[in-house]
């Protein structure tokens, strides 16, 4: 279920970075094209579209999120996935207003990197119409008027389409596997990052206001994660 | 706050006193003016019982003479016989002098003075008992205690007769005996109204009565120009200063320095010297936190990454270069640590050493020397002074050569081989200026901005070894700190760094 174009762009000015991640990806099986700027990346883009971008934000010339911009521009679809090393939220709001498709913190796992590839080339093929039926525990799963599409890793509230990073579905997922039940930020984070063991809890909550104001945005009635005060989270039914 | 405006108010009050401490004094000025009446009167009297008593009768045409020409005019001469009879009066020889119509005590001021402190003067002084009224005025026959001693005894007398009935009004009696062959045959009786005196007490008093309120009122005005312009000042100062903490005593607030030229304006500007300071301090501090917090953590990816990739590949060569990448990374991130220590330290050590004023032309001279033995063939070393008169700055020499030496090495490591290093020291609109220039590639428009930030570094390729970042910025916060500035620019060879520092 690879799709035609599964060559995967890192652009980070970090060379160790570069290589190490780059390593991973090739042997894994996908092409790799190696970026130490921005500007650099983008010229190459101009002229060809990667399958899949891994941008790091702080970079001379030009940052990350120019380039997610100016690749938006040119692409709606194509998966993108922030590096990042700062820890302000700003940067980070930035970075998935204006399109990233996921984003993991410096020092991030690299399966845990890995495990987001794959599931974001699973997602544009998909969309691509070249996905295989699945068995039927992928089938969408509807819980009142919320339905989660396992597949495509995409969800629907009231009918409406509420567009969620990989992270923050993973998470939306498990708070309502068990409608009513608190998870803890402990719980969150193993289900939003199964192979990092270092988020803090601040990003499981920067997490949860996003995925709270991107349900807004469709809804703004919605209220339905709640906030269990010195434990966690919960689905309110 | 409200002790101080009191404090002054006091104190002013206490000059204002001073006045009526000489009011209460005025009772003794007055008793020296009478000694000096009544002396003057007894010496008048005297002479004119000698001249009487030499005469040997008691002769009203000569004593007139007498008075005539000796011109007393404000003393009233009487000549009485044995049994008391006027003989002879002064009063019809000189026209008396007229009362001035308005005195000092019908004054609206002297008289609220009065009324406010005659209970005062009272509790000090009692009055005088009033006396029965003797005013031997128009009598033809004068008896008296005075005029008893004078021709039953033959000795002077004096006596005082006071008017009762509002402000005493004396009369002085002086009764000098006329001895003719030694009897008694009559006696001069000067007498004279102390009333002159009077009026030079009230016109005292009026005086220090006038000083008094004149001083109440200066020590009012006093009072509210110290409130206006000390006391609200200082008020405003405390409001000012705690809007800076909040409730919690955190730094919240700005200081805002007040524009007054007085002290407080300068006590208060430095208030808001030492708040911006402590803030860029405080910003400082946060900023560098995360800064060092960002930049440990690429370093960290690779070395996490490394490890991964190493429990994973079987590949011996493989293997290595994740050992390899390892090795490097902590290798920077101990650099980083250092680099963190020296530029935390920085402002300590700016603190600590004491600037001297030292020419930097013989400083560079020594500077880029050493760099030629270090480069060897690879660099040249270009090295103008234009200036003749000495290139006096005030810094410290260790950080000076810091800079310089980091201005250098950013030059050198940039340069191509066989490249030319340029380096010019100059007098510039009263500033001494340094140039380090080199031939490298330049600085990139899109960094330019970014150069001298913490851990900025635009080293296309990762190749030059030792580099955090934070030489630029160490550079940018000695020169600053020396109230100089440090610019990047291009030129068509390369990149230029301008320090201009302030000459001494």
């Amino acid at each position: 279920m690879r799709p035609a174009n599964s060559v995967v762009a890192v652009v980070d000015d970090e060379e160790n970075i570069r290589e190490t991640v780059g390593f991973a990806l090739r042997r894994e099986g996908y092409p790799v094209e190696l970026y130490a700027t921005g500007l650099e990346a983008w010229r190459a883009f101009q002229l060809k579209l990667p399958g899949l971008v891994i941008l790091d934000i702080i970079m001379p010339e030009m940052d990350g999120l120019e380039l997610c911009r100016r690749i938006r521009s040119i692409s709606e679809t194509i998966p993108i996935i922030f590096l990042t090393s700062r820890d302000d939220e700003l940067d980070r709001v930035l970075g998935l207003e204006i399109g990233a498709d996921d984003y993991l913190c410096k020092p991030f796992s690299m399966r845990e990197l890995l495990a987001r590839v794959k599931v974001l080339f699973r997602r544009a093929a998909i969309d691509q119409g070249s996905a295989p039926s699945k068995a039927p525990a992928d089938a969408p799963v509807r819980h009142g008027e919320l339905e989660l599409d396992l597949q495509r890793y995409t969800v629907k509230w009231k009918g409406l389409a509420v567009n969620l990073t990989v992270t923050e579905f993973m998470m939306l997922h498990a708070l309502i596997r068990y409608p009513g039940h608190v998870k803890t930020r402990k719980q969150l984070h193993q289900d939003g990052y199964p192979h990092d063991a270092y988020v803090s809890d601040r990003t499981i909550d920067s997490h949860i206001k996003r995925v709270r104001r991107k349900f807004e945005e469709t809804d703004p009635e919605f209220d339905r994660i709640e906030t269990v005060y010195g434990l966690g989270y919960r689905w309110k039914e | 706050m409200r002790r101080l405006p009191f404090r002054l108010l006091v104190f002013n009050l206490l000059l204002v006193f001073m006045p009526i401490a000489g009011v209460l004094f005025l009772g003794e000025y007055e008793q020296r003016l009478e000694v000096s009446e009544v002396r003057a009167m007894t010496d008048q009297a005297r002479l004119l019982a000698a001249s009487v008593a030499r005469e040997g009768a008691l002769d009203a045409d000569s004593f007139e003479e007498m008075i005539v020409r000796a011109k007393i005019n404000d003393v009233r001469l009487r000549l009485i016989d044995a049994q008391g009879n006027v003989v002879a009066d002064s009063q019809q020889l000189v026209a008396p002098q007229p009362k001035p119509a308005r005195t000092d005590r019908r004054n609206v001021l002297y008289r609220v003075g009065v009324f406010v402190f005659r209970p005062i003067l009272r509790l000090v002084r009692p009055p005088d008992p009033s006396l029965q009224v003797d005013f031997y005025e128009n009598a033809t026959r004068l008896e008296g205690p005075e005029i008893t001693v004078a021709l039953r005894h033959g000795e002077e007398g004096l006596e005082k007769k006071i008017a009762a009935g509002g402000q005493r009004s004396v009369t002085l009696y002086r009764t000098v005996p006329v001895v003719v062959g030694g009897w008694t045959v009559g006696a001069v009786v000067a007498s004279k109204s102390t009333f002159t005196i009077l009026q030079d007490l009230y016109a005292v008093r009026l005086r220090v009565m006038r000083i008094f309120v004149a001083s109440v009122v200066a020590a009012i005005l006093v009072s509210i120009f110290f409130a206006a312009t000390v006391v609200k000042p200082l008020r405003q100062l405390r409001v000012d200063a705690r809007t800076v903490l909040d409730r919690r005593n955190r730094l919240r607030g700005h200081f805002k320095g007040s524009k007054r030229l007085d002290e407080i304006g300068e006590l208060s500007r430095a208030l808001e010297r030492i708040m911006r300071r402590l803030d860029a301090h405080v910003t400082f501090i946060e900023t560098f936190a995360a800064d060092v917090v960002h930049e440990l953590k690429n370093p960290l990816a690779s070395i996490r990454n490394a490890g991964e990739m190493i429990a994973d590949v079987a590949n011996q060569a493989d293997r290595m270069r994740f050992v390899r990448i390892i090795e490097q990374e902590v290798a920077r991130m101990e650099r980083m640590l250092s680099g963190v220590r020296d530029i935390s330290l920085i402002d300590a050590e700016l603190v600590r050493e004491d600037p001297v004023t030292l020419d930097l032309a013989p400083l560079v001279s020594d500077i880029v020397e050493g760099f030629r033995l270090r480069e060897g063939s690879r660099l040249r070393f270009d090295l103008q002074i234009t200036a003749t008169e000495p290139l006096m700055v005030e810094a410290s020499r260790d950080r000076l050569i810091q800079v310089l030496e980091n201005l250098l090495d950013n030059a050198a490591s940039f340069s191509p081989p066989g490249g030319t290093v340029g380096v010019e020291v100059a007098i510039e609109n009263g500033s001494v200026v340094t140039r380090v220039s080199d031939q490298g590639p330049g600085i990139p428009d899109l960094t330019r901005s970014r150069i001298f930030d913490r851990f900025f570094t635009h080293r296309p390729d990762s190749k030059h070894e030792g580099h955090t970042g934070l030489g630029l910025a160490i550079v940018k916060a000695i020169v600053e700190a020396y109230g100089g500035t440090i610019t990047a620019a291009n030129t068509e060879r390369g990149a230029v760094f301008t320090v201009t520092l302030p000459r001494r």
